[in-house]
């Protein structure tokens, strides 16, 4: 008897040592970098170095001018003036100070993959998977697009995952207008995130010297 | 039986013994000898440039790389290895760094021969275990035969690399021993170490619910008597290992599935196995037909293990073949560790001179291996 009780004591034991076990497994205490590297696995490095981004840089995705390290999973090669996302989901990663006391507003210049032929792109855009709008285009030249990114979302973690969901990807190859399979959503041009409260103090000038100019 | 007959039975118990240890010891030394040998003969035809590498340094590649610096200093804190710097040594399970590290410590002895002397020893007992296993069920003649080709057969050079398949292999056997013979504490410890040593240990509780099955029926085994309550609770101990080590991770990373996770650092991706093995089989890539073929004809084995009845031997062999293909790995080093494919070969294959036939096969095929392993070619990986 005293053997049986050892024995499914032991069973006890080892059933909650498991159980907690899993359950570290399920809430891991983990970097962002890693994080989104392996276990989310949008990153391109486990490394966060190369994310570390400064409010008011521009990132150009051109051939010749590229910052191809942010653009981190479901991105072609830059070609021309832009880089093509190729996949269902596009990542761009930021690491952004959270200490920010603004919004910020991302500004970027894109085109969708639109011809005759395939008339309209639509993308859905999240921001560190929360849902903000719809963009569709229907026309296929680059266009400038602005996104206010609300300070909360940045409250308590440095990180801005971007993830644009390409609703209507569709390659040259089944349009039949050339070999190429890549299923094609946004081309982007370039990008920049700002502080809210730098453009805010920005236009007030534009309009405070528009306002003397005609004086 | 009176005192005289009983004594010689004992006395014949001990001289069947004393031949079996001999037949096993042979069995141990002969194919090592030809590994040697092979190595030897490899590294004097076909490495010119490295005859000041010592055998063991020769024997020492591809994951050994990952092996030694985690016997030495432990596990990283950061992802460093590989091209992308995100290969960290979490991959590797515990048990056999940690036995290597304690046996260098013990004998003053360095970290690579340390790794040599765990493995085979293990192996060394692993044989011990197998014979023993498979005289519970096969003729002695036939237990020889299977002892034999599990030491010549093709790939079995991994037993004595600095490898876990040589530690593996002799938990995996233990834990059939123990179960088979009803001693299912010992069969626990086993299975939990065997947890430790390589993620797809801890799957070893299916053959070990199946053997218990076996032994006391459902009911017996739901009721948790005297005697069933010990197989339920050997059944439980068993993934402590992989626990333990999760909750190391844990401690250590951030993330008690590090080891799994690590995995995209080498390109392995969760996949239907049978359409991995059917792609590689039917491709055009002659390793990666190869490879296929080598794990499909493991997968028969197993089929037909379960078609006799040896229902733990023919899952363990299918879990121990299709796990790793589902992450797409065929590697043939994963199934020469699925002992019951020597068993079924033992029982099929009863003419003496067609065993002697496989066993010269068995010989030449293993040799053209090693010399392929010395060299680097990449079918070996």
């Amino acid at each position: 008897m005293l053997l049986k009780s050892f024995f499914i004591l032991g069973m006890a034991a080892l059933i909650a040592f498991y159980g907690y076990c899993l359950y570290l497994s399920v809430n891991p205490k983990v970097s962002n970098s890693y994080r989104l590297y392996y276990l989310e696995k949008i990153s391109s490095s486990p490394h966060t170095s190369s994310y570390n981004y400064k409010p008011g840089e521009k990132i150009i995705t051109s051939r010749s001018d590229s910052n191809p390290h942010y653009l981190s999973k479901g991105w072609s090669k830059p070609e021309g003036d832009c880089t093509w996302s190729n996949s269902k989901d596009a990542h761009l990663l930021f690491f952004i100070d959270s200490q920010i006391p603004t919004d910020l507003e991302m500004i970027v210049k894109v085109q969708g993959f639109v011809n005759p032929k395939h008339p309209k792109q639509t993308v859905d855009i999240y921001i560190n998977n929360i849902f903000m709008e719809t963009w569709v285009f229907i026309s296929a030249e680059a266009i400038e697009k602005r996104l206010l990114i609300p300070r909360k979302i940045l409250a308590t973690n440095d990180l801005l995952s971007i993830t644009i969901i390409n609703k209507d990807r569709t390659s040259l190859r089944k349009l039949e207008l050339s070999d190429d399979k890549r299923r094609l959503g946004i081309c982007l041009h370039w990008l920049q995130i700002n502080s809210k409260l730098a453009n805010d103090v920005s236009d007030h000038c534009n309009r405070f010297r528009n306002r003397l100019r005609s004086t | 039986m009176n005192y005289k007959s009983a004594l010689t039975l004992m006395k014949d118990t001990r001289i069947q013994s004393t031949l079996s240890l001999f037949y096993i010891l042979l069995a141990f030394l002969l194919s090592r000898l030809v590994i040697i040998i092979t190595g030897y003969l490899g590294q004097a035809l076909f490495l010119a440039t490295n005859h000041d590498q010592t055998i063991l340094d020769l024997f020492c590649k591809w994951d050994c790389g990952w092996y030694m610096p985690l016997i030495q200093n432990g596990y990283d804190m950061i992802p460093q290895g590989h091209e992308n710097k995100d290969a960290a040594n979490w991959a590797f399970f515990p048990a056999f760094p940690l036995a290597s590290r304690f046996t260098s410590i013990f004998f003053s002895i360095p970290y690579l021969t340390a790794a040599y002397l765990v493995s085979n020893i293990s192996f060394l007992f692993a044989l011990i275990f197998f014979y023993k296993y498979t005289a519970l069920t096969l003729s002695k003649q036939q237990t020889i035969f299977a002892t034999y080709l599990f030491a010549f057969f093709p790939y079995s050079f991994y037993f004595s690399i600095p490898y876990t398949e040589g530690l593996f292999t002799l938990l995996l056997i233990a834990v059939f021993y123990f179960s088979a013979t009803n001693r299912w504490l010992l069969a626990g410890i086993a299975a939990a170490l065997l947890s430790a040593t390589r993620n797809i240990g801890v799957f070893i509780i299916f053959p070990m619910l199946i053997i218990a099955i076996q032994q006391f029926g459902f009911r017996k085994l739901l009721r948790l008597e005297a005697d069933s309550i010990k197989a339920i609770f050997a059944i439980l101990i068993a993934p402590l290992g992989l626990f333990l080590y999760m909750f190391f991770l844990y401690l250590h990373v951030g993330d008690p599935l590090a080891f799994s996770h690590v995995q995209v650092a080498w390109g392995h991706k969760i996949s239907n196995p049978l359409k991995y093995l059917t792609r590689g089989l039917l491709s055009f890539d002659w390793p990666a037909a190869y490879l296929a073929s080598f794990a499909i004809a493991s997968i028969i084995c197993g089929i037909l293990l379960l078609k006799i009845k040896r229902y733990s031997e023919g899952i363990m062999t299918l879990i121990f073949v299709l796990i790793p293909a589902s992450a797409g790995v065929a590697s043939p080093r994963y199934c020469v560790v699925a002992f019951p494919i020597y068993i079924y070969l033992a029982l099929i294959v009863k003419s003496t001179k067609l065993q002697y036939i496989m066993l010269a096969i068995a010989i030449i095929l293993n040799s053209f291996l090693v010399l392929a392993w010395i060299t680097a070619k990449n079918f070996m990986v």
